[in-house]
């Protein structure tokens, strides 16, 4: 059992970490990775990110979450990995798996996972399109997805 | 007191800043002598901006302690 959370401040191969991320006498195996997109929602073209960071809290806001995933859908093992810093486009900002004894859970908790950490994880985040910089905030529809949760 | 800001406030201000403010003042009063001091930042200020005290966010009517840092932390927005 084991709940693994990771700052990381260079590119990872979510491939490589799912194959990585075996765990004895689980029957599912869950994962999602996000991607940082080419263009902007208007379609304009991205550049870059930059994912802003608090030295100590973003850590333990990843821990944080993966634990609560953990206790919340009994998994066997789940492993959160986020980039910070400058992000290309198609670089992978976030990894999340979860291992469970089912698939529910397993992908419940990857789903769960990803609502807290739109909202919860302690980042800030800068897209850099080509004709100007903006800073995201959470959506309605993030905070609407984070509440189904109820926790 | 020395306030530490990230995001779009730190991009407007720095990541570090000494700020003049009363002995016994609140987190709010911090934010609006920041705003004061920092007018192109009030906006950013006068918005979902929240407080953080020895990595613990907080409230705005929260008193900062004498020596304590203070950190403003804009909207979150990870995944």
């Amino acid at each position: 059992m084991s709940a693994e959370a990771r700052l990381v401040h260079a590119a990872f191969d979510p491939a490589a970490e799912l194959t990585a991320f075996a765990c004895a006498g689980a029957g599912a195996l869950a994962s999602f990775t996000g991607l940082a997109r080419g263009t902007t929602r208007d379609g304009g073209e991205v550049a870059g990110l930059f994912i802003d960071h608090h030295p100590t809290m973003t850590q333990r806001s990843l821990e944080v979450a993966a634990r609560a995933a953990m206790e919340r859908f009994g998994l066997l093992a789940v492993r959160v990995i986020h980039r910070c810093g400058e992000i290309a486009p198609g670089e992978a900002i976030v990894f999340v798996a979860a291992a469970a004894t089912h698939r529910r859970a397993a992908i419940e908790a990857v789903d769960y996972l990803m609502d807290r950490l739109k909202t919860e994880a302690v980042f800030w985040k800068r897209e850099d399109a080509v004709d100007g910089s903006r800073w995201i905030e959470p959506t309605d529809a993030d905070r609407a997805d984070r509440a189904r949760w109820g926790d | 007191m020395k306030l530490f800001l990230f995001g779009n406030l730190a991009e407007a201000i720095g990541r570090e800043v000494e700020l003049e403010v009363p002995a016994g003042a609140t987190v709010g009063e911090a934010r609006r002598a920041l705003a004061s001091r920092f007018p192109a930042a009030a906006t950013i200020l006068a918005r979902g901006v929240r407080g953080c005290i020895d990595e613990c966010i907080v409230s705005d009517e929260a008193v900062v302690p004498e020596g304590a840092a203070l950190a403003f932390f804009p909207p979150l927005s990870g995944g």
